[in-house]
């Protein structure tokens, strides 16, 4: 058995953003993890992997940075080798990423993909469902827990008023949710490893997606307008006033 | 002098409700007193105004942010006026940060935690961390001289503390300001610098209104490790090893023992708390992006020789995985303090605790003095953990009953001599407040209540504020 499993770099929620100067992307001097999803997507293909002795391959797509974070996030934590597609991240959207996944998966042959059901940079949400689409494979996405019984994959998801269990046939496309499992740390011993594990570098020709486009660019980035200072009000009267007269919710 | 400022009624904010305060009787100790009243100041002209009003009648005044303090300090023993600092901000406007100089000017009742993220967003770092920054106030960690695990490297929230503004006993405000040049030849060096006077002075010299700390540029990356270990004095050996390489960034040093470990296992979600005997250190690395994972790594290789699992160590090189192991190790305390209050209802027993330090090469004979001394008192627990790396372990004792706890207490007090001894402080981090005071008259310097009652006579002479707290009058 053979698992993907992405392993995509996102800016640190804790990070303070800084725009470029011409509103077109943000300044790279800024702290990256692994996108949090993606961490168990990892954890999910290795608890998979150690019950039904799969190998399993961790995906990045950007700059050579993003090498790091496949070693540190994946290999160190135990994933078996790598693949970094290089890319310019400016010019990438979910319908690219799904066409590189697409072709990632005919090269290697997997018989399952794990995703992070989203990434917590661009919050789309859009590229496991993609590429289902794309190759023709039964999905399943929001995985609060995932089994392998057989040829089929018994899912739990995540949905509006409770869980759903599916069961999909292999191959599949499962994208994982928070409470999937708990990812592990990776060890000293891990990092020490992951320095030496196979890392396959390739670029969009190598698989046969030079001069593919985006659909979507991302046009403008601008930050939110800030909040103006609150009032204190003396007495009920005044509040209703205001909200009456001024903040018009009244 | 500035007279108080009598132009306005001082009384309308002044609450004598029963259930309003109620809400202030007690802290995080075992201390309970009920205040009087509540008075939640806008501004200082509100502070100096009751101020003012309780020195005419002799009335107790009591500061009081978040009420974190764990010896009592801000709970108003006695009664009296307590001054609940944390509507000051409302009206003081927010925090002020100046970024060009790293520099942040605040009210007395901002959180901690509100003053490190504004710090952060500018690139810079308030690095005092200690476990009640969510809900802690900015005076109250003043008033405490608090520190956290980054005080290792950092210090503690004395060495931050650039200027306070403040009111006196007297309705007196002042406005203190550390000296800003080096060279400073004005009488003894105690005396050198005031804004020292009033940080730890836990309320007794005056009611903070402003605070101004200043800022360190904020390191590109801190990246820590949880590292297990066979046996305590193989650990402490390792501690004295990494001490000597804090040229690496070392930034903190923490140790959980094994009955903690064990106590993390249920809530440690992907993390593997070590089972051995020794239980676990962790410490943080700061520095460079790149750098700072190799600098912990050289560290972390300096263990294995002292039974340091180094090659199992679990790493954690991002803010979410060290915000996910801090909001796991405060499970101890809250655990502990959750027995102990149990214990405390059921049969007069409890928590014991201890928040001595002491040399690091003083510490395995401390400790195996304490494990034969504790041994048969029939304790329910014993748990040792905290800022070993500044030799300053907190004891745990759970005791069953009163007895067990007269009995343990009395051993404390004959551990606390060996700490002295062996060039060691009974109190290093909680303050002394009103459950530590009679523990520590034993061991101050001479002269140190003088000064105290010296100062005392200059800001407070009625001795109106914080009563108990600190030292005996």
């Amino acid at each position: 058995m053979k698992i993907l499993v992405t392993a995509k770099r996102v800016t640190d929620p804790n990070a303070k953003l800084v725009i470029d100067d011409d509103g077109s992307w943000i300044d790279d001097d800024v702290e990256y993890i692994l996108n949090p999803f993606c961490e168990n997507a990892v954890e999910c293909a290795l608890q998979l992997a150690a019950d039904h002795d799969a190998e399993t391959i961790a995906v990045g797509i950007g700059d050579e940075e993003v090498q790091r974070y496949i070693r540190q996030g994946a290999l160190a934590r135990g994933i078996d080798r790598g693949i970094h597609v290089e890319a310019d991240e400016q010019e990438l959207d979910s319908d690219l990423i799904a066409k590189i996944l697409k072709a990632l998966v005919e090269k290697e042959s997997p018989d399952l993909v794990v995703l992070g059901k989203q990434a917590v940079d661009g919050d789309s949400n859009q590229v496991g469902q993609l590429l289902a689409e794309m190759l023709g494979w039964p999905q399943a996405t929001f995985a609060s827990d995932v089994k392998i019984e057989g040829d089929e994959v018994i899912v739990t998801r995540e949905v509006d008023g409770g869980l759903e269990k599916l069961a999909v046939t292999l191959p599949a496309v499962i994208t994982a949710d928070l409470r999937l499992n708990d990812p592990r740390y990776a060890s000293l011993a891990g990092i020490m490893k992951a320095k030496r594990k196979p890392l396959e570098e390739l670029e969009l020709d190598d698989l046969d997606l030079d001069g593919e486009e985006p659909k979507v660019r991302v046009v403008k980035l601008h930050e939110p307008t800030g909040r103006s200072a609150g009032v204190f009000v003396a007495d009920v009267d005044e509040l209703i006033l205001k909200l009456t007269t001024e903040a018009r919710v009244l | 002098m500035t007279r108080p400022d009598t132009s306005r009624p001082d009384t309308s904010l002044i609450s004598r409700d029963p259930g309003l305060c109620a809400r202030y009787q007690r802290d995080v100790s075992i201390v309970a007193g009920l205040p009087d009243a509540v008075l939640r100041p806008r501004d200082t002209l509100d502070v100096k105004q009751a101020i003012a009003a309780c020195a005419g009648t002799n009335t107790a005044v009591l500061p009081v942010g978040g009420q974190t303090s764990t010896t009592g300090a801000s709970v108003p023993v006695g009664g009296g006026l307590v001054l609940d600092m944390t509507a000051f901000e409302l009206t003081s406007g927010d925090p002020e940060i100046d970024a060009e100089t790293g520099h942040i000017r605040t009210g007395p009742g901002v959180t901690l935690a509100t003053l490190r993220d504004l710090a952060a967003r500018h690139g810079w770092d308030l690095p005092v961390d200690p476990t009640s920054a969510a809900t802690c106030t900015i005076g109250g960690a003043v008033a405490t001289n608090a520190s956290g695990p980054s005080s290792f490297r950092h210090g503690a929230m004395a060495a931050w503390v650039d200027a306070v503004q403040l009111v006196d006993g007297r309705g007196r405000a002042h406005s203190l300001r550390r000296p800003q040049v080096p060279k400073v030849a004005m009488g003894p060096a105690a005396l050198q610098d005031p804004v020292r006077w009033m940080v730890g002075s836990e309320g007794t010299l005056g009611v903070m209104t402003q605070i101004t700390v200043r800022l360190r540029r904020r390191a590109e990356a801190v990246v820590g490790a949880l590292v297990g270990f066979d046996t305590r004095d193989g650990l402490l050996a390792a501690v004295a090893s990494l001490r000597r390489r804090r040229d690496l960034g070392l930034r903190a040093l923490e140790w959980l023992d094994a009955g903690c470990c064990q106590l993390l296992v249920p809530h440690a979600r992907g993390l593997r708390m070590p089972s051995g005997q020794g239980g676990a250190l962790f410490l943080t690395v700061e520095g460079d992006r790149t750098l700072a994972p190799d600098q912990l790594q050289t560290l972390l290789e300096r263990l294995p020789p002292h039974g340091g699992a180094a090659a199992d160590a679990q790493l954690l090189l991002t803010s979410q995985q060290l915000q996910a192991f801090d909001v796991l190790r405060h499970h101890v305390p809250d655990e502990l303090n959750q027995v102990g209050r149990r214990l405390a209802n059921e049969a007069g027993g409890g928590k014991l605790s201890t928040d001595w330090s002491a040399p690091i090469a003083a510490l395995p004979a401390l400790f195996d003095w304490g494990d034969a001394a504790f041994a048969d008192l029939g304790l329910v627990g014993l748990y040792r953990y905290g800022h070993i790396g500044d030799g300053h372990p907190h004891l745990n004792l759970m005791c069953p009953n009163a007895e067990v706890r007269d009995q343990a207490l009395a051993q404390l007090r004959a551990q606390l001599v060996r700490v002295v001894a062996a060039g060691g402080v009974p109190v290093s981090e909680h303050g002394i407040g009103k459950l530590k005071r009679e523990l520590v008259a034993p061991y101050l310097p001479p002269g140190a209540r003088a000064a105290w009652l010296g100062l005392k006579a200059e800001f407070d002479p009625a001795g109106i504020l914080a009563p108990g707290n600190l030292f005996a009058r």
